[in-house]
């Protein structure tokens, strides 16, 4: 008995030669097997059965289409190619403007790199003759000198009002916060010291 | 009936190739003329509407014509085509179930064989009961049987355009015919 895979593997060709062979003889002789394989090759027939013929004038509109779509592609690309150098050209510009607009601000506020070295000295200063400042007092006095240097920076490039504003409030915290903790002499000491400058 | 391609004149797609690459629209033409038929009965085979055949066709050749860059010359100009062709087909087949459904079914002159009357009528009936039943596959299995009956194209060259193995187009073109003996049976 033949099964179904072998025969149909016997229909598209690809059984080995031998096999094909003895069974070819075999349905030679045996009725119902030949029966079988005919009815196979007419379901195999009708797979393709119905399909449309294509119309005679197909390959030219093919061809026609394809010349007017291929004009809109080219043109498409070519405006892609155009929006994408735009679209670049934009990016790098929008990186510049936001570069020159956060970092310039930024460079007026932050306290200046050469001024730093006077504040260290100045803090430096009220260690050696505060010794018992704890780290907290330090970063208090630190704040209040850089405040004051960012003040005196402010009013010089004519910082706006508000700004000034806000650097002598954080000055005053930090100096409120240092007299709660400093003695009436370190307090004295330190006014003198801070106006010294 | 599909005439089996000469084998000879596939060497020519190589050539064929390279002038659809330079834009040669004789070559279109020419690729259009060859293979037309072929995509005719492999898309109909999936889509099972004679009525939508050209536009997919079409839309087929369009494909292959503006993406010719794409294919790599790795495997035959053809596998690549059909591969277009099965993908496309598939792919209206999914937008059509999301539209409101549309008769499969339409009616076709049958070609008729050469054997005597009583055969050629038991013929024709089988051919029609396969031709109705096979739409009752799914796209996957319409596609398989399709494509092994165009042209002939063996285990090796069906399991290229689909990018399967052969042991998995063996299996699926005995399942797909299992379902359709089936259908036939329940048809009868």
């Amino acid at each position: 008995m033949h099964n179904d895979a072998t025969l149909w593997k016997l229909i598209d060709g690809e059984l080995p030669a031998d096999e094909a062979r003895a069974l070819k003889d075999a349905a030679a002789t045996d009725e119902a097997l030949r029966r079988r394989i005919d009815e196979m090759r007419a379901m195999k027939d009708g797979i393709l059965a119905g399909a449309p013929e294509p119309p005679p004038d197909f390959a030219n509109r093919t061809v026609a289409r394809v010349r007017a779509s291929t004009g809109r592609v080219v043109h498409l690309e070519t405006r892609l190619r155009r929006m994408t150098w735009m679209a670049a050209a934009a990016s790098i510009f929008a990186v510049v403007a936001i570069g020159i607009l956060t970092i310039g601000p930024l460079r007026a506020e932050s306290p200046d790199l050469t001024r730093v070295d006077p504040v260290k000295r100045r803090l430096g200063d009220f260690v050696r003759k505060f010794p018992g400042l704890t780290t907290t007092q330090q970063r208090q006095i630190r704040t209040i000198l850089v405040k004051l240097d960012q003040k005196k920076d402010g009013i010089r490039n004519q910082l706006d009002s508000s700004r000034l504003r806000q650097i002598q409030k954080a000055e005053d915290l930090a100096r409120t916060a240092l007299r709660e903790v400093l003695s009436d002499e370190q307090r004295a000491e330190f006014d003198r010291g801070l106006d010294r400058k | 009936m599909l005439q089996a391609m000469p084998r000879t004149s596939q060497a020519n797609d190589a050539d064929l190739v390279q002038r659809l690459r330079q834009g040669d629209e004789s070559a279109m033409r020419e690729v259009v003329e060859r293979y037309q038929q072929r995509l005719f009965a492999l898309i109909y085979g999936i889509v099972r509407d004679r009525h939508e055949v050209e536009d997919v066709a079409q839309e087929v050749f369009l494909k292959v014509f503006t993406r010719i860059d794409r294919f790599n010359g790795q495997s035959r100009f053809y596998t690549w085509l059909y591969r277009v062709a099965a993908n496309a087909a598939k792919d209206h087949v999914k937008k059509r179930s999301r539209r409101p459904s549309v008769a499969l079914e339409d009616d076709a002159v049958l070609p008729e064989h050469g054997d005597g009357p009583r055969q050629q009528a038991s013929r024709r009936e089988l051919r029609e009961a396969v031709r109705r039943a096979i739409s009752d596959l799914s796209p996957r299995y319409r596609e398989i049987l399709t494509l092994r009956e165009l042209q002939g194209l063996t285990y090796n060259e069906v399991a290229t355009v689909l990018r399967i193995s052969i042991g998995t187009v063996e299996s699926r073109l005995h399942r797909a015919r299992a379902k359709l003996k089936t259908r036939l049976e329940r048809h009868a």
